[in-house]
């Protein structure tokens, strides 16, 4: 497995400039869709973490190329290619997606000696 | 033995009513006692408002609702306080409202809860407020005693503050609160709660988002109403009755309820997760995930389905829907992750906007083109725009309710957001925002809520035609259903082909077939398409919004818990018109309760047409025309059903990346108003729709003001 230093892991762990922010997708029933913002990786885990109350939709394609633009980490963005061409259905390509994005902020976090939160 | 007496039912002259409507005259703080029967033919809710506006505002040129001649009317229905399935607590409030754009128009909200109900048991179908109290005021109703009280030491108080001390008013006897006197003889006091509709600051500032708060999580938000209580100087109004509501043919009302809970009802045993239909699907309406699983259903009166809920962990306050997920997103971000810390700082936050009085829609999008300014350095300390809140702390609790003061308190930025973010924007320099669609914001300067009306048009058509965002969810699970469905990769529960002929069904007479929900882009045009939204717009004013069927439960157009997946609405055996048909002693069909939502709607239309509204006020922002729909960068789907043009096959298809025609839609709008019998260049109803209608005193006003529609 590929190491990653602290520096390297802090720069993934960044927040990102307002303009290179990525939009998704909250479905809430009845409520209806709304958008977020996503401004770091972390920020990215928490938000499409599977709950009962939403589901977060986004386009993989904008998260790839946010993830190798914006973030610059080409190897979740290669990841996430991967998922892309799986030929399964969309919530099972996102909780793949989740896992991923999940381990790898972990990683990353663990490298960067950042403390974990608390989950609900 | 005791001999069997012969139990004789009597509905009484008025059954589902209670007979007397209350006016309330605040510049001279008397009141007068309306008999209902006048109104009989209106229905309740929307409809009895409606009525009553036009016979008691003196002035319906009125632009903004903040006016000495606006009249604000509170109704029930004949269904408030009684058993009829999830129509037993809604509550309508209708007048000229404030903050729309260009023109605050006549407009509606409804909340929920045990308020209509308790007004029925004291003996009132409705309140109509007219005029302006000289100093702060709030009204005791008990039973047929209406009493003025000043209400100055009560002004600056929040609504939670509000009712307690309303409570402890009424308390007398200094017995404690829960034992209440009652005037009159025989029953002398109730452990009854009193019922008390209220205002916060944000209502007494006069500000767009005011809303009418009762009890905890029921707020009247839409049309800024908080604003014009708080105008008329009247801070609350408290009901508490001992009396009951009289019903035509209890039995047929048992039966009814009993056979639909057989058919439609949820086996909570094993419920289905994946129901497709309205009447038996299960949910909550608390957005933000909370840590805790214990939670025990609340209610409005009447409610089958308890969508609220009463957590152990108390988060909230018991706050519920909207406003306890627009902040969600920002706490966690400031909370780095942390679950049960973003969940409590979104709902002390939502508690204190239902403190306050605040509709807190229009900060969904609205906070979102906030930090959007910041963040290009627009707004903060020493920018173009200044404020001293701290857009650092976004997502802190300190900052949710430093933002909601401001608001409600016309401070700092909040003096201009309060007359409406899209106002705010254009005062700011910043139209472009509004059209371009940085800030979602499609129809009359309201917040979009949730549904793009590019995509699901049939929302966007409504709320356009009416005053406000139409949220009605009658169309709405034929977008959720197929799309979860198929985001799950299982195949829909309902098939296209299927679905658009089980409700094609239902909405005939008024449409001929399927045709009316292909929404297709070729299509969304076409008769079949404004027919359904003329049902849409029909279905909603009475049965829902003057009959007062809750909207998260009915219309049932479709229900996977019934043979051959038929929804209760309109059926013989359960539907709406059996329920009201069973309470009121009518014998109307449910075509017949649509007829008087198209009455209702043509009121409004003069009501519209008085304040100087002409067709071309009704056209969306700029970006909903000239912008493919921005959703699709972010969301990666929106499924609704479409026939092939070739094949003629149904498919649910994405109905993504698109825009609405300008040229189109204005030439639908001729055909729209054609079938209403609206005069097509100008929108006003014509003499001979009027007259059809029986509204011949609205033709003579229309035609005194010069506004009365040409024949087309």
């Amino acid at each position: 497995m590929q190491t990653i230093d602290q520096t390297e892991a802090r720069h993934l762990l960044r927040e990102v400039p307002y303009a290179e922010w990525l939009q998704i997708g909250r479905m809430m029933i009845p409520k209806g869709i709304h958008q977020a913002r996503i401004s770091s990786l972390s920020e990215l885990e928490w938000t499409i973490r599977p709950t009962a109350k939403t589901l977060v939709l986004m386009r993989f394609d904008n998260l790839e190329q946010w993830l190798r633009e914006a973030v610059g980490d080409h190897t979740l963005a290669e990841t996430v290619l991967a998922i892309r061409s799986r030929d399964v259905p969309y919530v099972e390509q996102s909780q793949a997606v989740y896992d991923a994005v999940a381990e790898r902020v972990a990683a990353l976090k663990e490298a960067a000696g950042e403390e974990e939160v608390r989950h609900a | 033995m005791a001999s069997k007496k012969k139990v004789i039912h009597d509905p009484g002259a008025l059954p589902g009513y209670a007979g007397k409507i209350l006016h309330l005259k605040l510049s001279d703080l008397s009141y007068e006692v309306i008999p209902t029967e006048k109104y009989r033919k209106w229905g309740g809710g929307n409809g009895l408002g409606t009525a009553l506006f036009w016979d008691y505002c003196e002035d319906k040129t009125l632009q903004d609702g903040r006016h000495e001649k606006n009249v604000c009317v509170v109704a029930s229905s004949p269904f408030c306080g009684t058993s009829v399935p999830s129509a037993g607590g809604r509550c309508e409030v209708t007048g000229i409202g404030y903050g729309q754009i260009p023109v605050s128009w006549y407009t509606r909200s409804n909340f929920g809860g045990r308020y209509s109900a308790m007004m029925k048991y004291a003996g009132w179908d409705a309140v109509v407020i007219s005029g302006k109290a000289p100093e702060p005021v709030w009204v005791e109703v008990t039973n047929a005693t209406v009493t003025y009280h000043k209400a100055k030491a009560l002004w600056g108080k929040g609504t939670r503050e509000t009712q307690l001390a309303i409570f402890s008013a009424l308390d007398r006897e200094n017995k404690g609160w829960g034992w209440e006197p009652l005037p009159g003889k025989g029953v002398e006091y109730s452990t009854q709660k009193p019922a008390i509709l209220c205002i916060g600051p944000a209502g007494e500032n006069q500000t767009q988002l005011g809303s009418l708060v009762h009890d905890s999580g029921n707020g009247a938000g839409q049309g800024g109403f908080g604003a014009v209580w708080g105008f008329k100087n009247l801070k609350a109004v408290s009901f508490m009755g001992s009396g009951s509501i009289k019903i035509a043919d209890p039995m047929g009302l048992v039966d009814a309820r009993f056979l639909q809970k057989e058919i439609y009802g949820v086996n909570m045993e094993e419920p289905d997760i994946h129901q497709w239909g309205m009447l038996g699907r299960v949910f909550t309406s608390t957005f933000v995930g909370l840590p805790s699983n214990n939670r025990r259903a609340q209610a409005c009166v009447g409610c089958v389905m308890g969508c609220r809920s009463r957590y152990d962990i108390g988060y909230g306050n018991e706050v519920s829907c909207q406003e306890t997920s627009w902040y969600g997103h920002y706490a966690g971000k400031y909370a780095k992750g942390d679950e049960i810390e973003m969940a409590k700082v979104t709902m002390q936050v939502a508690d204190y906007c239902n403190d306050l009085g605040l509709n807190s829609y229009p900060f969904e999008h609205g906070l979102d083109w906030l930090e959007g300014l910041w963040h290009k350095g627009i707004l903060g300390p020493g920018k173009q725009i200044e404020t001293k809140l701290n857009f650092n702390e976004i997502g802190s609790l300190e900052f949710g309710k430093a933002l909601l003061k401001v608001v409600a308190h016309r401070e700092d930025i909040g003096k201009d957001l309060a007359d409406g973010f899209v106002q705010t924007a254009h005062k700011w320099g910043r139209k472009q925002d509004h059209d371009d669609g940085t800030l979602l914001f499609p129809y009359w300067g309201m917040p979009e809520h949730g549904y793009d009306p590019r995509a699901e048009v049939e929302w966007g058509f409504a709320s356009i035609m009416t005053d406000r965002d139409i949220n009605s969810h009658e169309f709405n699970p034929l977008f959720w259903k197929p799309t979860v469905a198929i985001a799950f990769g299982m195949r829909p529960r309902i098939s296209a082909e299927e679905i658009v002929h089980l409700i094609a069904e239902k909405l005939k007479p008024y449409v001929k077939g399927p045709e009316c929900l292909d929404f297709s882009t070729n299509n969304i045009y076409s008769d079949e398409v404004l027919n359904m939204t003329r049902w849409y717009i029909h279905y909603s004013r009475f049965w829902k919004n003057s009959a007062l069927f809750c909207d998260l439960r009915w219309a049932d157009l479709f229900d996977t818990n019934a043979p051959g997946n038929v929804g209760a609405t309109g059926d013989s055996r359960l539907g709406e018109q059996v329920f009201w048909n069973a309470v009121t002693g009518e014998n109307i069909s449910f075509v017949d309760g649509l007829s008087k939502g198209h009455r209702i709607y043509v009121l409004q239309s003069a009501i519209w047409a008085l304040q100087g509204r002409h067709r071309d006020h009704a056209k969306f922002a700029d970006y909903i025309y000239e912008k493919k729909n921005e959703e699709g960068e972010f969301f990666p789907f929106y499924f609704w059903p479409c026939k092939n043009e070739k094949t003629g096959k149904w498919a649910y298809e994405d109905v993504l990346h698109r825009h609405l025609d300008r040229e189109k839609f204005e030439e639908w709008k001729d055909r729209f108003y054609k079938a209403e019998g609206l005069d097509p260049k100008t929108g006003w109803p014509t003499q001979k729709t009027l007259e059809e209608l029986g509204l011949e005193d609205v033709a003579k006003e229309l035609d005194a003001h010069g506004k009365l529609g040409k024949e087309a």
